[in-house]
């Protein structure tokens, strides 16, 4: 249906947010559709706010429109208002930039950052009238592809995608786009040739093109190549050289407020920390930093291409980046004028120097946040936080000796080896940190302390040391958020807790494997949308889902995995090797903590996919 | 891309610049307050030397004409800064031009004499486009919002409240668009920061009181422009 100027902007005004639809935003790239042979629609599976302010597609969308030839755009799942109004007045899906449907473009891709977004993925391809089994597309369909964390294990969703890139796609995207417009030029484009093709590039997992065969116990037998030149492994692609990575220097700036709504310098990526619950700190591995001198650059252009007044410094732990002082003072030699705000994210507390914290308050106010992940050493250790109670205690004491007066400490509830004891650990170390600010001398006096303590619920995710073990049942997670809420007596600390149903979902889907796709396309059928958003969760309807597609939730989320089975996400190889991830996994049970990277190497495996460092081996 | 740098002199005294711009097309969907951080951005971007606020966290000291509701557009808003330099408002005009999107155009930029508090009323067209809409029911609408009182549910910072808007309105015309089969109101309200009301309360209240914009968006839709702020002497502000 067409749909005039005027009839739009009634529907406009009877959603939410109209700005989230209506694109034009400044520094987006629109190309002449003549000079363009591929174009690419890049979608957030969630709602804009949340997808504008993803660093990766940034990256990405720069990475793709860097090339003349390809012109790469925006999509995002439209909130469920104007998903209804969409049905209604047969409103197709479109991209941002140019307004066309998704379904006339020649690749739409799809990010994966968490589990919960598997429903919306289908949702958006069903809008946009797309089939959303890959077997069911045809030669006019697009092809689709995802990419991010989640393709670390693909398995659920294997069977809505024709492909996956797995791992850093800054430069496996455009050779994507290279080889699918050579073959379309030269005349030997099918859909089935190019996938067939694509699968002998590394880092491409075209998952119809394996073969799964299941065991009597339900557990997989083997990922059989239906092609002698297809891998068996598909390996992840990393970028070699950070310095020399494309960086999102012209930021898209959105009209409407999104949730990260500033400059994001990445810093470094990879972790040199081996916490053993953590998959980002496994399957970004190994670290490559980029240069202080690099950065300030990247920062003064992206400040001077925005007008952002923020800006803050990203990578999965930022005082571990090795040159943070040489850094910071870079940029504080302008950012000061410019009334730009530095944030750091991600401190460690063992890192937390006064010095550090007088960089940061002269430009930032606002409660500081910490992550012990577990209330008593012993549990600390068996995770390797190397994280002891008095550099925690020092850390809130230097920022309480600041003037600061609320804090924020992340736990994890339902740990591998954990005990009640360890429970109990959580709401002692709350007090201390409380009973820390009172006995400060220098402490603001005119305020009164502020402790939140936010636990989440332990969910086993692949490629880490912890991807064998089980999850709690939901019963012994509630029942443990409910212990610890009854140990809570200090009226100065807060106790927040996730949903554990949302918890045990996140768990299934996350070491599913193919077998789950039945009961995700049953999702879609029956219009669930927006799981990560706790108004539209809802557990007991995944639960029949399950249940009517002969899902067994407990099979995923709260089975102990076998040390030698054959787990879902074999296929791919993301560099650190299952025998260190064994060995990570005995250390925890002997409560043994290893030392990161800078320490000393230990020899996890990802030294293989290169990249420049100073620490593997 | 334009090339300036505001190195001019320092201003004994901060001169309020005042910018007129356009907020028309898709832009007429961005609330004020992301209009207030659009600006803001755009202002650092060129650097222009403004006053900022005190504080931990400074921030340039923008102050715009009245709101305008969320889908109204208008060819002329009032943005008024603090600059801190001597300089050419032509060259504020064409920076700014350069970072902001066609809905938010600059159409030029002077030295006020006037503050922004003496806006007192803005007129705004409403065409409404309805299955019913003839010149008769184009001059009932007209005649409606002519009555004393006119009582709407109103939401305040003290709650949702019954409130009679009519003192508001300073003056309704109506008439009929043949070619378009649009009903077109022209209406004037108070726009003083006390008392500003919102069209958007006159269009719901036509709704309730006739059955119009109740249907399809398909079949029924309503535009609104504001044309016009006035001071109180009813001459155009500048
Ligand atoms: S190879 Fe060694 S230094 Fe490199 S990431 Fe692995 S453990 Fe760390």
């Amino acid at each position: 249906m067409c749909i005039n100027e005027k009839q739009m902007s009634g529907i406009l005004r009877s959603v939410e947010k109209p700005g989230r639809y209506t694109g034009g935003e400044f520094n987006q790239i629109i190309k002449n559709k003549e000079d363009v042979r591929c174009r690419f629609a890049f979608v957030f599976p969630d709602v804009y706010e949340i997808g504008m302010s993803n660093l990766g597609i940034r990256i990405l969308y720069n990475a793709l429109n860097r090339e003349p030839d390809i012109w790469c755009e925006r999509a995002y799942t439209p909130w469920p208002d104007m998903q209804e109004k969409m049905k209604t007045y047969g409103l197709p899906m479109t991209a941002h930039e140019s307004g066309d449907p998704l379904s006339a473009f020649d690749v739409v891709g799809f990010t994966l950052q968490y589990e919960l977004c598997y429903s919306n993925v289908l949702a958006t391809l069903r809008l946009a009238g797309i089939p959303i089994w890959a077997k069911d597309r045809g030669e006019e369909h697009p092809i689709i592809i995802g990419g991010g964390p989640c393709s670390y294990n693909a398995e659920p969703i294997a069977d809505f995608f024709d492909v996956f890139s797995i791992g850093e796609g800054e430069e496996a995207l455009p050779e994507f786009c290279r080889l699918y417009i050579e073959m379309k030029e030269n005349g030997t484009y099918t859909r089935e040739a190019f996938l067939h093709e694509i699968a002998k590039h590394e880092g491409f997992y075209v998952p119809s093109l394996y073969e799964v065969s299941y065991n009597e116990d339900g557990t997989i037998q083997a990922f059989l190549p239906k092609y002698d030149d297809i891998p068996t492994k598909i390996k992840k692609r990393i970028i070699t050289d950070m310095d020399k990575a494309v960086y999102p220097e012209k930021l898209v700036m959105p009209y409407i407020e999104t949730v990260h709504d500033r400059v994001m310098l990445e810093v470094y990526r990879g972790c040199i920390r081996g916490c053993r619950f953590c998959q980002a700190g496994m399957v970004y591995r190994p670290i490559r930093e980029k240069s202080p001198d690099v950065l300030n650059k990247q920062a003064r252009c992206l400040y001077e291409n925005s007008g952002y007044d923020e800006m803050s410094l990203v990578s999965l732990s930022i005082s571990d980046y090795s040159q943070l002082d040489e850094l910071t003072d870079k940029l504080l030699t302008w950012t000061d004028d410019e009334k730009v705000t530095l944030t750091l994210p991600s401190l460690r507390v063992d890192s937390f120097t006064e010095e550090l914290m007088a960089k940061i308050s002269s430009v930032r106010t606002g409660g500081l946040t910490f992550a012990p992940e577990a209330g008593t050493q012993r549990l600390r250790d068996a995770i390797n936080k190397n994280v002891e109670e008095e550099d925690l205690l020092r850390a809130v004491n230097i920022a309480f000796s600041a003037g600061k007066s609320s804090v924020k400490l992340y736990f994890m509830l339902g740990l591998p080896t954990e005990e009640l004891s360890d429970l109990d650990g959580i709401a002692e170390l709350a007090d201390k940190v409380v009973s820390a600010y009172f006995k400060n001398p220098k402490r603001n006096r005119a305020k009164g302390v502020n402790v939140t303590i936010s636990v989440a619920c332990f969910i086993p995710k692949p490629f880490t040391p912890f991807q064998w073990e089980a999850q709690d049942s939901l019963e012994e997670l509630e029942k443990k958020q409910k212990y610890l809420l009854e140990r809570i007596t200090n009226r100065r600390v807060k106790y927040n807790y996730h949903d554990a149903r949302v918890s045990r979902v996140e768990a299934v889907f996350a070491r599913g494997d193919r077998r789950l796709a039945p009961a995700l396309a049953l999702a879609c059928e029956e219009g669930v949308v927006f799981d990560s958003w706790d108004e539209y969760f809802n557990y007991d309807r995944w639960m029949d889902i399950f249940s009517r597609t002969g899902v067994d939730p407990a099979f995923y989320a709260n089975r102990v995995f076998g040390k030698d089975e054959v787990l879902p996400w074999d296929i791919i190889d993301c560099g650190v090797t299952r025998a260190y991830l064994w060995r990570e996994r005995e250390r925890a049970y002997k409560n043994e903590t290893t030392p990161s990277c800078a320490e000393h190497c230990n020899g996890c495996g990802a030294n293989c996919l290169g990249g420049e460092n100073r620490w593997c081996k | 891309m334009v090339q300036v740098t505001f190195d001019g002199p320092v201003l004994e005294k901060p001169k309020t610049l005042r910018i007129c711009f356009r907020k028309t097309g898709a832009l007429r969907y961005i609330s004020h307050l992301d209009l207030m951080r659009t600006m803001t951005r755009v202002i650092a971007r060129v650097h222009l030397p403004i006053k900022y606020t005190c504080g931990f966290h400074p921030i340039p000291h923008l102050v715009f004409s009245a709101p305008l509701p969320v889908g109204a557009e208008s060819p002329r808003e009032f943005l008024d800064i603090a600059v801190l330099r001597e300089l050419d408002p032509a060259d504020v005009v064409a920076l700014l031009n350069d970072g902001l999107p066609e809905g938010l155009a600059v159409e030029k930029a002077y030295f006020a004499e006037t503050k922004l508090q003496a806006i007192a009323a803005a007129e705004y067209t409403i065409s409404i486009h309805t299955p019913s809409a003839s010149p008769e029911v184009a001059a009932f609408c007209g005649s409606l919002l002519q009555e004393k009182p006119i009582v709407v549910l109103k939401h305040t910072k003290s709650g949702d409240k019954d409130v009679d808007i009519s003192p508001a309105i300073l003056g309704v015309e109506s008439g009929f668009d043949e070619r378009e089969g649009d009903i077109v109101l022209r209406i004037r309200l108070r726009a003083d920061s006390g008392s500003f009301l919102n069209p958007d309360y006159l269009l719901r209240y036509l709704s309730s009181q006739t059955g119009i914009l109740q249907g399809s968006p398909l079949e029924e839709w309503y535009a609104v422009v504001r044309t016009h702020l006035y001071n109180e002497n009813g001459q155009d502000f500048c």
